[in-house]
């Protein structure tokens, strides 16, 4: 028998990670692309 | 350990000097060292809060009190995840606006400089001993992994890498490896709940083993006779709001975020992430009083197992992020500590020291809170019995006072003057270590049947008494603060006084997309608060009800948690 309690924990912790990966990165990217301009000025 | 273990772990905490040191080149004035420069965003203070939040304590301390109590003590983090909801939404967004970078310097602006070296004193110790706490949670947890007894090997290891990043590259070098943390620690939690499941026949079996072995208790949210039951929630939600509020590593990590909208975002998101989270220490922990039962330690149960059931390889993995989970929590809690003492103690005895010269005082400051850390380590934690004791023992008697002044009477109430909150601290501190002297001696107080109603036959008063001491110390102090202030002259309306004041009103007026309104003006906002209160309301009818073993207490708590977060998650992501 699926155990779907323990695999649909596990698949929110996987979604908040794969997020928490994507995001960030992101996030990242656009801050150094923010002190840069700062930096310009 | 094997080999391609010990090569793993190297690797990673390689990678994290690296990234740590890296950060050390954008550390060019004060700001960049205690706040980030006032740059984070909100899923990278998501991370960073999380990250700072969940440490070994969580993986081995509350595992092992979930092995022995079952899962009531998951309240400790959920509770702190709603307060994180709250505090995001109401309370620190103001402190943001004020452009602060710790707790003890708003309570110089509110009563005077003294009560800010006080405290500024009072809480880097105090801080020093939480980290000195999960210290030996991590140390206790790798001595039954690999074998190695030496303590002075595990703190040297866990604790050095942190502390140089964090002399070196302060608040910046903190966030950036906390979010890549957050990431290592999350994936090693992945790994170990399939394994545990699976190990004990997984859920249905699990259910049914721990029924048949006289265990169901273990498996109710809220109970009424068990050591984390109805009243522990009740101390929790005082004791994590004030977390949520005044905790210096958790707002800290706020204050860097870029604007007092990101500071509600990033909090409200990382109170609603962790909460599943919790599950992945947590379920484990029951699955291994099914697999290891009768171990005497609590603490020494997720260790054995992972010495046990791990294969070579998957075991690196998972340690790497314990390992994350520990140097997260400590850089941030010593760049905490070397900020309250450099600015709330040093600064605030040498008012005319240079900035430069600040800078070298805040790292210097960072390695000797280190040091101080090691030597409580091994001093003083190593004396009590479980590390989830020793903490909520300290922290309930000296922390709710400091709540009560700095944000119940400190944000609200304009009468309160700094004799008021010395004498209210004092008070609650002392009525808080008397309560937890008196119910640790275990009276016999069976002759009240009310006693009897609420706590069921039998009660062993010694394992509450930490809750009875934290609402003990925040009545004392809520009742004494203001009796107190009475009997001195009502506090002048400083310039400082008049900057809360003016936080206060951008928070109501809230003009441009960088702010959140106090109060919502739009329908959508306005459903969202409206969903936290019955959410709340619900929580706390479950909880309560506990005491008298409603049949549905559980679902009340579970349930009116879950409505809470979808309103803030609504609210915040409005006006």
């Amino acid at each position: 028998m699926f155990d779907w309690m323990t695999w649909g924990i596990w698949g929110i912790g996987f979604g908040i990670l794969v997020v928490w990966i994507i995001v960030p990165i992101r996030e990242f990217k656009q801050m150094l692309k923010r002190l840069h301009e700062r930096k310009d000025e | 350990m094997a080999l391609v273990d010990v090569a793993l772990v190297l690797s990673f905490l390689a990678l994290m000097f690296l990234a740590g040191i890296y950060f050390s080149r954008w550390i060019k004035e004060a700001d960049d060292f205690y706040v980030a420069s006032r740059q984070l965003t909100p899923f990278i203070l998501a991370a960073t809060i999380t990250a700072t939040n969940v440490n070994m304590y969580s993986f081995v301390g509350q595992a092992g009190a979930a092995y022995k109590s079952g899962l009531g003590i998951i309240w400790h983090t959920w509770v702190g995840n709603m307060a994180l909801v709250f505090s995001g939404i109401f309370v620190v967004p103001i402190l943001r606006r004020l452009m602060i970078r710790t707790v003890p310097e708003f309570l110089e602006m509110r009563y005077n400089r003294h009560i800010r070296l006080f405290i500024g004193l009072v809480w880097a110790f105090k801080l020093c001993f939480w980290l000195a706490v999960i210290l030996m949670a991590a140390t206790t947890a790798a001595q039954g992994i690999t074998g190695v007894s030496n303590p002075w090997i595990w703190f040297t290891a866990f604790a050095v890498i942190a502390i140089i990043y964090s002399a070196v590259g302060g608040a910046w070098a903190v966030s950036m490896t906390d979010t890549i943390q957050f990431v290592f620690m999350l994936g090693g939690a992945l790994i170990v709940l399939p394994v545990a499941m699976s190990a004990v026949g997984w859920m249905p079996n699990l259910l049914h083993t721990l029924r048949a072995g006289g265990m169901s208790e273990h498996l109710k949210f809220i109970t009424q006779g068990q050591e984390f039951n109805w009243l522990f929630i009740v101390s929790m939600i005082l004791l994590s709001t004030k977390w949520a509020c005044v905790d210096q590593a958790i707002l800290q990590r706020a204050f860097g975020a870029r604007d007092p909208r990101t500071v509600a975002k990033g909090m409200v998101l990382s109170g609603i992430i962790t909460t599943p989270f919790a599950f992945l220490w947590i379920m484990p922990a029951l699955a291994n009083a099914v697999l290891l039962p009768g171990v005497d330690r609590p603490d020494m149960v997720m260790p054995m197992f992972f010495a046990r059931y791990l294969a070579p390889g998957v075991l690196g993995l998972v340690m790497c992020g314990l390992l994350a989970s520990q140097m997260s929590t400590i850089s941030a809690d010593i760049n905490s500590v070397a900020t309250l003492f450099t600015s709330d103690v040093y600064h605030n005895i040498f008012r005319k020291a240079s900035p430069k010269h600040l800078l070298k005082v805040v790292r210097g400051a960072t390695l000797a809170s280190g040091a101080l850390m090691i030597l409580f380590a091994y001093y003083v934690v190593s004396r009590f019995e479980g590390v989830v004791q020793a903490n909520l023992t300290i922290v309930g008697i000296v922390d709710m006072p400091v709540f009560v002044i700095t944000i119940v009477y400190g944000l609200f109430s304009r009468r309160t003057n700094w004799q008021g909150a010395i004498g209210g601290y004092i008070l609650g501190a002392t009525a808080g270590a008397w309560c937890f002297k008196y119910f640790s001696g275990n009276p016999d107080l069976s002759a009240y049947p009310i006693v009897h109603t609420l706590f069921g036959p039998n009660v062993m008063w010694d394992q509450w008494a930490k809750s009875l001491a934290t609402l003990a110390s925040t009545f004392a102090a809520l009742v004494g603060t203001p009796l107190v202030s009475a009997f001195f002259p009502r506090p002048a309306i400083t310039k400082d006084a008049q900057r809360i004041l003016g936080a206060f009103k951008s928070a109501v007026a809230a003009t441009s997309d960088e702010e959140i309104h106090l109060l919502p003006v739009t329908r959508r906002g306005k459903l969202g608060l409206a969903l936290m209160a019955v959410g709340f309301l619900a929580f706390l009818f479950g909880v309560l009800s506990g005491s008298v073993a409603f049949g549905a207490a559980s679902q009340f708590a579970v349930g009116g948690m879950l409505v809470f977060f979808a309103g803030g998650l609504i609210r915040v992501y409005s006006d």
